[in-house]
C-alpha cells in the first residue's frame, strides 16, 4: 500500500490542506480510498471543535481548530488504514490528547496548535515508563504505536 | 511513591483523610476502551492562572452543591492523602458564589501525575 497527497474535507469549514489519503495498487489497477477511522476522527474532531470556552467549567478554552487540523494530520501521518482510533480528549488549553489504552499499554499524546507537545507512554508487562516533550523527531511515539496499539 | 516523602506542608492543615470532589466534565468520562478512570486532561490547573478547583467534602456537605447549574457532570473524590502523594498541595481558597469548601491542589502536573490523579479518584457520580 502507498501513500498520496489528496484534498481533504475538513471538521472546520473550509476544506483544509491536503492530508493523505490511501492509495491500493491491485490487478485492477489503483483504487483511492479514505481509511475507515478518517470520517470517525473528522466527526469527533467537529464536536470537540464545538465545545464553547469554559466547557469544563473551570476556565478552559474553546478547542484551537489549529490544533484539531494538527491532531488530524498527525493521526493521518501515523496510523495504519487498519488502526483504532485513539480517544479524541479536549484539554483546558484548547487542545487536543490522544489516548491509546489496551489494558497492556497506555498512549498520550498532546497536540498544540503547532503539532505534538508531549507524550506520556506506560507499558504495564515490560515496565518501561515514559513521558516527555515532543521534537521534530516522532520515531518514539510512531514506533510505540506500531508495536503497541 | 512515599506519602511521606511526598508530603510537604499545606498552608492550611487539611487532614490526609479529607475526601475532595471535583467535577468531570463528560467529554473526560472513559470512553468504552475498558478503563474506568477517567481521562488525565480532566486533572489539570485551569489556563486562566489558577490552580486545579476541589470541593473538601466535609465542609461542603453535599456534593449536589457542587453539581449544581452543571447539567450532565459527574463527581469524583480523592483524599487529601492521595494528592499529597502526588507531590501536590491542598490549599483551602474559599470563593465567592461557590459553594462551602473550595480549595486548590496546587503544584505541577506532568501528564503523569495528572495520570495518577485520574487512576487514583473514585467516582461519586457519573
Amino acid at each position: 500500500m502507498s501513500t498520496s497527497a489528496a484534498t481533504c474535507v475538513g471538521f472546520n469549514k473550509e476544506p483544509v490542506e491536503p492530508v493523505r489519503q490511501w492509495q491500493v495498487s491491485t490487478r485492477e489497477g489503483t483504487v483511492k480510498h479514505t481509511p475507515q477511522w478518517l470520517n470517525s476522527l473528522l466527526d469527533e474532531l467537529t464536536a470537540l471543535s464545538r465545545l464553547p470556552a469554559n466547557w469544563d467549567s473551570y476556565g478552559a478554552r474553546a478547542i484551537d481548530t489549529q490544533a484539531a487540523f494538527m491532531a488530524a494530520k498527525f493521526l493521518c501521518d501515523v496510523l495504519r488504514e487498519d488502526s483504532v482510533l485513539p480517544k479524541l480528549v479536549p484539554t483546558v488549553r484548547g487542545n487536543i490528547q490522544l489516548e491509546w489504552y489496551n489494558g497492556r499499554a497506555e498512549l498520550e499524546v498532546e497536540i498544540g496548535a503547532q503539532g505534538p507537545l508531549t507524550a506520556c507512554f506506560i507499558d504495564h508487562q515490560s515496565r518501561e515508563e515514559w513521558e516527555s516533550e515532543i521534537t521534530a523527531d516522532l520515531t518514539a511515539i510512531v514506533d510505540k504505536i506500531k508495536a503497541c496499539f | 511513591m512515599s506519602g511521606t516523602a511526598a508530603r510537604s506542608p499545606d498552608p492550611d492543615d487539611v487532614p490526609d483523610d479529607a475526601e475532595l470532589w471535583r467535577r468531570i466534565h463528560p467529554q473526560h468520562y472513559p470512553q468504552g476502551d475498558g478503563r474506568t478512570w477517567p481521562y488525565s486532561a480532566a486533572f489539570e490547573d485551569s489556563p486562566n492562572g489558577t490552580s486545579m478547583s476541589v470541593f473538601i467534602a466535609s465542609e461542603c456537605g453535599d456534593y449536589n452543591l457542587v453539581l449544581a447549574g452543571h447539567l450532565g457532570f459527574g463527581l469524583v473524590a480523592l483524599s487529601a492523602l492521595q494528592v499529597r502523594e502526588c507531590g501536590l498541595e491542598v490549599v483551602r481558597k474559599p470563593m465567592e458564589g461557590q459553594p462551602p469548601g473550595h480549595a486548590e491542589v496546587v503544584g505541577k502536573k506532568t501528564k503523569s501525575i495528572s495520570r495518577k490523579l485520574a487512576k487514583a479518584c473514585r467516582w461519586v457520580v457519573r
